[in-house]
């Protein structure tokens, strides 16, 4: 009993050091991480790896058009990988192709289609692309202007040098960028969008600037000035306030109506911005957040819970963009953004006045 | 005797299969499975063996609890007793806190592996990449660097960061090879976006070239480099983010070893690193705690650095110190795994050596520095503090566990009391199975979450690398304690570089 008592604990000691001594013997993994790559696999840089793969293609197809194209597969290429369409019977050939068969379908001309399809591969358009309503696409790469009718699926990315728009109800997965202007219409989601100029639903044009309601004069409010001010709970700006410098809130943070922040704002917990605020600076919120109408913010927006954002809502500016950034985003129409909307979980785009009814839901 | 030490030796040592031992002692002899009772069965098999090595040795031996006779234990004598039980007591006592100890440790490296497994992961400011972007200026200390200091330069200089807002910033400090000419060299080429500081004066070390280089900073934010360091092209963005966070006094990203395949060290080293970054800080940032300001790969804010009075250039851990003065101050540390950079961890055992006996001085330097402060901070949450006092004692836990070892073997030989002495030998037990497996399950975590499995193979032979730390922690501790605080400056070692210029910024192991 003894012995097999000693036999069990050497073996308990021994067995787990066999393995390590033959990996030492023979080395299999010893290759460092792999940090550099992560960087070039970017979504956002996606769109200019298929593009050049793309371009580069259509460069050996002006040289020697008889060496690339295939000739039992008329439209496609010697290699399987790139299907050349003409018009939306040609397109819809192509969705009817799995991705091994066919994995880039390329159209030099406009397309147009009217009924629904889903395209398992990515596609690039030399023009504009005009999606029919209820249409699946893995990625699109416009070199023109996109449509996407009510209704479709972006599941991968989708990246246009013109404009996008993308129809009602919607669902843009992974990421949409655009050189332009990306167009979201409501009822869409979205995870991820990218452009100079991003609006919501609709433009809405703003009726008077933020500042112009406030009262000058003895009426005014003190220009509250703190270069980094903390605050260890909650704390309410008053309105129109004018507040120069950092602050910082360990608790809930107020900013009343009208008020104007010129210094980056951090809050712990929950952050309310009411109406017609400005803020020249960052915002940093550790807990959910709400932004009213009418609200200027022309810097970083980071929410790390939930953020609603009310009509006639700027983020970042003409001459600097910005990131808007939510766990869960929920964007009344009538907003704007210049730069990121990056929504980490969900982002939905409701109808005026909605944002508030959820919130209270 | 000697059998006695060897069967205590053996049920220390062999402890990861103690559990299987008594088991079967117990099982063999029908008792009552009372922990005591298990243990003094299986001491009493270990003595076994030794009796039957040499049968005369219980009868001549000093009285102890351990004592067999006929099969069974006999009390000691009752003047033994007296004489060893003062001693004992407090002997048992230091041992109950070390104990303590070692179970806080244990509990904190298990808490901070499941929350890097199943916990909410925490990237809050990875997702900004559209802003206007501060002005950093990326200090590069450097001494005799000639084989790496244009890797990162040139990495440097192909960053993904507006160059109206980048400075890179080498500061040679005194090289005496091409270094100096290999700056001049890049920055004649740059066109103005190297500016280097070469520093001809003043006390050797990365603290001290730091403070020396602070004056010369106008921008918010300073970035600090080792040499052998090669930044991804997007790593400046990713650092400069957090400190548009009015909050953020310091940013610290993961490092990366890249000659893991040169030899047994450094893969161990990879590993280690991967448990360090991969699980212990980034679960330090999920959950709220005090992720640590690591001296390279990360930055500081210039105006917050200010505020704490600046570089300390007496300091052998200036990341350490720079972390808890910085909290201390109110600002915030921010640590993500996202940002990423390779390094070049020692090829050989004596430099690996130097370099954690620099790091443990430095750090209880620190230690002793900041620990009271930070108990009395009233405005930190009790959380954090918490954290930084363990995060402050890390490294003094090795000589604690030392002793904690000692103490045990001591009194299972003067056996105060029978259950304690049992309590305390199975508490070592215990530390070296379920103990040391916290830090190995974190190691197997962290490669786990990196997608390679396969080097969990090496895991048993971490053993090694944690013995020989432990025991140059101790002796660079115990030799520091007894160190005039003067003489800490002159003390700095730089570690040694392995990389050949002609070799390339990154390469793979042969």
């Amino acid at each position: 009993m003894l012995y097999l008592l000693a036999l069990i604990t050497i073996a308990w000691l021994v067995l787990p050091f066999i393995p390590a001594l033959v990996e030492l013997k023979r080395p299999r993994d010893v290759q460092p991480l792999s940090i550099a790559s992560r960087y070039r696999f970017d979504r956002r840089n996606t769109a200019e790896v298929v593009a050049s793969e793309v371009y580069s293609f259509l460069q050996t197809l002006v040289a020697f058009p008889d060496r690339v194209l295939s000739k039992e597969n008329p439209g496609m290429d010697v290699s399987g990988r790139f299907r050349l369409i003409g018009d939306e019977d040609d397109f819809h050939a192509a969705a009817a192709s799995s991705p091994e068969v066919c994995n880039i379908v390329i159209s030099r001309e406009i397309v147009d289609c009217r009924t629904p399809a889903v395209i398992k591969g990515p596609v690039y358009v030399g023009t504009s692309f005009h999606g029919a309503p209820a249409s699946v696409y893995e990625s699109v790469f416009g070199e023109n202007d996109v449509y996407l009718g009510p209704g479709s699926r972006i599941r991968n990315s989708l990246y246009a040098k013109g404009f996008i728009v993308a129809d009602k109800e919607s669902a843009l997965f992974g990421s949409i960028r655009s050189e332009c202007q990306i167009l979201v219409r409501d009822g869409c989601s979205f995870e991820r969008l990218d452009a100079p100029s991003i609006v919501f639903g609709r433009s809405v044009r703003r009726n008077r600037s933020s500042n112009a309601h406030r009262p000058t004069g003895p009426e005014a409010a003190p220009i509250i000035r703190g270069d980094r001010s903390y605050v260890e709970g909650n704390f309410v700006l008053s309105r129109n306030a004018i507040f120069e410098g950092n602050l910082v809130v360990h608790g809930r943070l107020l900013i009343g109506r009208g008020a104007h922040i010129r210094g980056n704002v951090k809050c712990r917990h929950d952050l309310t911005v009411e109406d017609d605020v400005m803020v020249v600076g960052h915002v940093f919120c550790g807990g959910d957040a709400t932004v009213g109408r009418s609200v200027e913010l022309r810097g970083v927006v980071n929410v790390e819970g939930r953020l609603n954002v009310s009509t006639g809502t700027r983020v970042g500016s003409w001459n600097c963009s910005a990131s808007l950034v939510a766990e869960t985003l929920i964007i009344e129409e009538g907003v704007h953004v210049t730069g990121t909307v990056w929504a980490l979980r969900n982002g939905v785009v409701v109808i005026e006045g909605a944002s508030t009814h959820r919130r209270a839901a | 005797m000697v059998t006695r030490i060897l069967a205590a030796v053996l049920l220390v040592g062999l402890s990861g299969a103690g559990h299987v031992v008594s088991r079967g002692a117990h099982e063999a002899q029908s008792e009552p499975t009372t922990a005591g009772t298990t243990a003094a069965a299986l001491g009493d098999n270990i003595l076994d063996i030794g009796r039957r090595l040499k049968p005369v040795i219980s009868t001549d031996a000093p009285a102890g609890p351990w004592t067999v006779k006929d099969g069974s234990l006999l009390e000691p004598r009752s003047s033994v007793v007296e004489i060893q039980s003062t001693v004992g007591v407090l002997m048992l006592a230091v041992l109950y806190v070390i104990i303590f100890l070692i179970c806080v440790y244990t509990v904190r490296h298990y808490g901070f592996t499941l929350n890097r497994l199943f916990g909410r992961q925490r990237h809050p400011y990875v997702p900004v990449d559209n802003t206007w972007w501060p002005d950093v200026t990326v200090v590069i200390p450097a001494h005799n660097e000639e084989a790496v200091i244009g890797h990162i330069l040139d990495a440097l200089l192909a960053a993904d960061y507006p160059s109206e807002h980048l400075r890179i910033m080498p500061v040679d400090d005194r090289s005496k090879d091409r270094t100096r000419q290999i700056i001049e060299s890049y920055r004649d080429a740059s066109g103005g976006r190297i500016q280097p500081f070469f520093r001809t004066e003043g006390i050797p070390g990365k603290a001290a070239v730091l403070r020396d280089a602070l004056p010369f900073i106008d921008t918010e934010v300073m970035l600090v480099f080792d040499a052998d360091y090669v930044p991804d092209k997007g790593l400046i963005k990713h650092l400069a983010v957090p400190f548009l966070d009015p909050e953020i006094g310091a940013v610290m990203g993961r490092v990366v070893p890249v000659n893991t395949g040169r030899n047994l060290l450094t893969r161990l080293l990879e590993m280690e690193r991967a448990g360090g970054y991969q699980v212990d800080q980034q679960a330090r940032m999920n959950l709220s705690l005090i992720p640590q300001y690591g001296g390279t790969v990360g930055g500081v804010r210039v105006s917050a650095l200010k505020s704490v009075g600046g570089w300390r250039e007496d300091s052998l851990a200036e990341d350490t110190d720079i972390t808890f003065r910085l909290v201390l101050d109110g600002w915030k540390i921010v640590y993500s795994n996202r940002y990423e950079c390779y390094e070049e961890v020692p090829e050989s055992w004596p430099v690996r050596i130097r370099q954690i006996q620099r790091w443990a001085r430095g750090h209880t330097d620190a230690a002793l520095r900041y620990s009271g402060s930070l108990l009395r901070k009233k405005s930190l949450p009790l959380k954090q503090r918490l954290d930084g006092l363990l995060l402050l004692g890390v490294y003094l836990m090795a000589p604690i566990l030392l002793v904690g070892w000692l103490l045990a073997f001591a009194l299972f030989f003067m056996g105060v009391h029978r259950l304690h002495g049992v309590f305390a030998i199975l508490a070592v037990a215990s530390y070296n199975t379920i103990g040391n497996f916290a830090a190995f399950f974190e190691i197997a975590a962290a490669v786990r979450l990196d997608g390679t499995i396969r080097r969990i193979r090496l895991l048993p032979l971490n053993i090694l690398g944690f013995v020989v730390s432990m025991i140059s922690v101790t002796t660079a501790i115990v030799s520091h304690l007894f160190t005039r605080r003067d003489d800490t400056h002159v003390d700095w070692k730089k570690t040694k570089r392995f990389r050949v210029a002609s070799e390339g910024a990154v390469y793979v192991a042969t």
